[in-house]
């Protein structure tokens, strides 16, 4: 018979399904050889976070990665850690955004490398404490649980909902950068749309899939299932994702459409303070929870390459980054005018505090590998900072604790 | 978007990838051409494309209206 005059009912569907199947395993098997070769791990999946109803994301611990690895609480961390402390432990948590994570920009210092699961400043922190003999004879851990770009919005929550009661000795809150971003105008404030007044990126991709019933979420649903079990759909989706990413930003260049009106002047001084007490808002609720809690906190401020021409003697390598990264004066302006409130407030309030400028002034080696991110010598030089500015608050803790045995 | 070549490194796993899987697909022709193009009639081949490619059409849709409607550059640490 002539295949086109085959008519409906003589087609064979379960050999076209077959087929599709035997297709569909040649592909999977495929990709699966190629993560494993790429990753030397075997496929779980390509996300790299997954929602959480504390703090909007957390890192997704399966992700296959061969230089990020999470462990199953979602930390930045190879050794896993329980939710209830073990006894005779100094427990630190770790908050913040990407230059805990250790994230990378687009541009970076290539020969650096990505940096692993056991160098960022949380592991570093932990060698240190360790070796304290103050802490002699106890369990040292130091948690990192850093998700990208989270801000004091994020970073709050997830130690008021969560973190408080994996019961910390001390809680160390990074992300400053997060906060301080790009200098906002006066409309930005107006309208409470900067920074940490704004919705989140990622909470609109929440919105998309989460609440949205429409035929694209469900569509886009079954990708994201499909991409956590096949490896195959996983790749086809990162590919697919590029490139559709690639024809969009090249369509956006040679748009004719202009960019809306708006006020574009910058935010007064007193715009900046209003600013400034929508961010402490959210510093003093975690201040109150740890007190509360008999915990410790402290706040570390994150210096922008870019800032720091004619503050810290730059490497070589540093010299070109910054280069690549210098900011705009009225950018390093704003900065500076922010970290002075921030210094300011938790000085006055009796709030510990790290801010690492003294380390930047006189450390001439390669502590950036991007625009705000540390080499894995940049995480030890930090972790050594951190320690210092607050080895006499742990020390009060170690101390209190072996006066009174029966405390936390 | 900024695609960086470092960005490109994980894509160079798959040339030998593609490089084999051509090799396979010209012993196949080769081999057992016959046999393969045989599993199933001419029309029932034109099915399966159609569907795989309706499929795709709809990958492809939903991705690129997600891929409009939020830019990647608002994302520097990647999309869900």
């Amino acid at each position: 018979m002539d295949g086109s005059s085959v008519t409906s009912a003589t087609i064979r569907w379960s050999r076209i399904i077959c087929v599709m199947l035997a297709l569909l395993t040649a592909a999977e098997g495929a990709a699966r050889l190629y993560v494993w070769l790429w990753t030397g791990k075997e496929y779980r999946s390509t996300a790299l976070y997954r929602w959480s109803p504390y703090g909007l994301v957390r890192n997704n611990p399966d992700v296959t990665s061969p230089t990020f690895q999470i462990d199953k609480s979602g930390f930045r961390n190879i050794e896993e850690f329980d939710r209830l402390k073990p006894p005779g432990t100094y427990r630190v948590i770790l908050l913040g955004g990407s230059v805990l994570y250790a994230g990378l920009a687009s541009v970076f210092l290539q020969e650096e490398g990505r940096v692993g699961s056991d160098a960022t400043i949380a592991q570093y922190l932990q060698r240190i404490l360790a070796a304290d003999p103050a802490l002699k004879g106890m369990r040292v851990e130091v948690i990192n649980a850093a998700v990208n770009y989270n801000r004091i919005v994020e970073t709050s929550s997830a130690y008021i909902a969560e973190y408080v009661h994996w019961d910390p000795d001390l809680v160390i809150v990074f992300g400053s950068a997060n906060n301080f971003l790009g200098v906002p105008t006066a409309e930005e404030i107006r309208l409470k749309t900067h920074n940490v007044q704004g919705d989140h990126p990622w909470k609109k991709e929440f919105e998309r899939q989460v609440n949205q019933r429409n035929l694209a979420a469900l569509v886009e649903n079954a990708l994201l299932t499909a991409s956590d079990h096949l490896a195959s759909v996983a790749m086809l989706r990162k590919l697919l994702g590029k490139l559709l990413d690639s024809a969009i930003a090249v369509a956006g260049r040679h748009s004719m459409q202009t960019p809306p009106p708006g006020d574009h002047r910058p935010a007064s001084i007193e715009d900046e303070e209003r600013y400034f007490n929508d961010y402490a808002a959210y510093a003093d609720a975690m201040v109150a929870a740890a007190r509360r809690q008999g915990q410790d906190i402290a706040f570390f401020w994150e210096h922008w390459l870019g800032d720091l021409g004619d503050v810290k003697p730059l490497s070589g390598r540093e010299q070109w980054l910054h280069a690549q990264v210098r900011r705009a004066p009225e950018q390093t302006a704003y900065a500076t005018r922010m970290r002075g409130r921030w210094v300011r407030n938790f000085g006055e309030r009796k709030i510990p505090y790290v801010d690492p400028i003294d380390v930047l002034r006189t450390n001439d080696q390669t502590l950036y590998i991007d625009y705000l991110h540390y080499t894995r010598r940049g995480n030890d030089v930090m972790a050594q900072a951190t320690y210092d500015a607050l080895k006499p608050l742990i020390h009060a803790k170690v101390g209190d604790r072996e006066r009174r045995p029966d405390s936390r | 978007m900024t695609i960086v070549s470092s960005d490109l490194v994980p894509f160079l796993y798959l040339l030998p990838f593609l490089a084999a899987l051509a090799g396979l697909g010209a012993f196949l022709e080769l081999r057992c051409g016959r046999a393969v193009s045989g599993l199933l009639r001419p029309a029932e081949w034109s099915l399966l494309v159609k569907l795989v490619a309706i499929v795709l059409l709809a990958v492809i849709l939903v991705m690129g209206g997600i891929a409009l409607d939020f830019p990647s550059e608002s994302f520097l640490y990647g999309r869900f």
